[in-house]
């Protein structure tokens, strides 16, 4: 999963530094600009949605060690 | 013609007169092997019989006589014996009241017991070569003896007592007196024939050493060395060995010590067996034990890992975040700067060099567009003004 958002993250740093760095007309700035914001919007909630589930796992495995009642 | 008739007192008053009368009688030497020998300790006598094989003739003597005899009296010694007969008119018998008694070799049952022995050995019979292995964990175990005996009970509360799955088969046999040899014979063949066995026990508690002649019967000692199934003996106590227990494929000492070497083989496994189970137990845990700690170093291990990718992903979100503010095309209009653009192709200028006087340029602002015209043109270094 955090494989899956570092790409997205690396698809988003690229479109970023050519926001930054590529002289372009005003639309295509705004689009690629509206198109960034919406790929980090994605990227948060999935950051989000692997925390939940890490936490989960860590639980889930915390309950495996604890030591059997007699 | 009158018959006499005698009363049995008359009778035995009158074989008394004559015994005790008679010169022979009276003071006579008897040569013969001792045995059935019996100490009473309240008078002091011993009772015995002297045997010469074919016959045997019941013997006392008193303790006043005893201390002039140079040795111990036992059971097996060949003797001579001087006394005399007395009768017992009540009860109508007799016996040899001994006065001194002289050792003479071995006695004549012995001699021919070693003579026996000798042959047997001479053929092979008790040669270690010919004894059969035997069963570690016998099945199915056939043992010879008198019904309901000491030794019978000695043998299966043994057995019982240690669990073992020994299937027990009692062959009801005379063990003692003139019957017992082919008694046995006849036993073993029955055993031999059924087939199933795996082992034959022959056994009987201790007894005198006429009580045990039957094992070392020729004909019975060959029919255990022909027997196919490996034949155990335990016969008398400890200190009696019969030629049947020398020609067994094993001799114990006694009916216990048989039991416990028929179920020796299955207290070993069980000892073994449970050995194992403990240590495999034991391996267990510490199997478990060690892979919980490795799991539980990897776990954390990995939570870690994972925690940090995440905590980087997050600072290069929140960077990205950042750019993403900076780069927003409308901020950079409401800071004041704007994006021109060349009326005719419409393509976004960063640079003078292509640019002359009089081309139309399109300018954005945050609140709109200007159409312009180029009036002049003035290269510029803006690093330099900078500087």
């Amino acid at each position: 999963m955090t494989l899956k958002i570092e790409e997205q993250l690396i698809a988003l740093e690229t479109a970023v530094h050519k926001l930054e760095t590529e002289s372009v007309d005003l639309e295509t700035a705004m689009a690629t600009y509206s198109t960034s914001v919406q790929q980090l919007a994605k990227i948060l909630k999935e950051l989000n949605e692997a925390e939940k589930k890490l936490f989960i796992l860590k639980e889930d495995a915390e309950k495996l060690f604890e030591e059997p009642q007699e | 013609m009158t018959i006499q008739t005698f009363s049995p007192t008359q009778i035995n008053a009158y074989i008394k007169m004559q015994l005790e009368h008679d010169e022979i009688l009276q003071d006579l030497w008897i040569q013969g092997e001792i045995t059935q020998l019996k100490r009473y300790n309240l008078g002091g006598q011993v009772y015995f019989y002297l045997n010469d094989g074919d016959s045997q003739i019941n013997c006392v003597m008193y303790d006043r006589y005893l201390d002039n005899v140079p040795f111990q009296p036992e059971n097996g010694q060949l003797v001579s014996v001087r006394g005399s007969i007395k009768t017992f008119h009540r009860k109508g018998t007799y016996c040899f009241q001994a006065v001194f008694m002289k050792l003479g070799g071995n006695g004549l049952v012995n001699q021919e017991l070693e003579k026996l022995k000798a042959k047997l050995f001479q053929e092979g019979l008790f040669d270690e070569t010919h004894k059969k292995p035997l069963l570690k964990l016998p099945k199915k175990v056939a043992i010879i003896t008198a019904w309901n005996s000491a030794a019978m009970w000695d043998v299966v509360k043994v057995i019982r007592e240690r669990h073992t799955s020994i299937q027990l088969c009692i062959v009801e046999a005379v063990m003692q007196g003139q019957d017992s040899a082919k008694s046995i014979q006849n036993a073993l063949k029955k055993c031999e024939s059924y087939g199933q066995f795996d082992t034959i026990l022959i056994t009987r508690g201790g007894g005198s050493a006429q009580d045990l002649s039957s094992f070392n019967d020729e004909a019975l000692v060959r029919a255990i060395y022909a027997c196919s199934v490996p034949v155990i003996t335990a016969i008398g106590h400890e200190i009696d060995t019969t030629l049947a227990d020398l020609v067994s494929d094993l001799r114990c000492p006694t009916p216990t010590a048989a039991a416990k070497h028929l179920s020796e083989g299955y207290a070993d496994l069980f000892y073994k067996t449970s050995l194992y189970l403990k240590r495999m137990n034991t391996l267990l845990q510490q199997r478990i034990i060690k892979n919980r700690r490795q799991a539980e170093t990897i776990f954390d291990d990995t939570g870690s890992a994972v925690q940090t990718l995440l905590d980087d992903l997050k600072e290069r979100i929140q960077r990205a975040q950042h750019r993403i503010d900076i780069a927003n095309p409308l901020h950079k209009l409401g800071q004041g700067f704007s994006i021109t653009s060349r009326f005719e192709d419409k393509i976004t200028l960063n640079s003078i060099k292509t640019l002359q006087a009089d081309d139309i340029l399109q300018t954005y602002f945050k609140d709109g567009l200007v159409t312009s015209k180029i009036q002049g043109i003035e290269e510029k270094n803006w690093y330099d003004i900078k500087n």
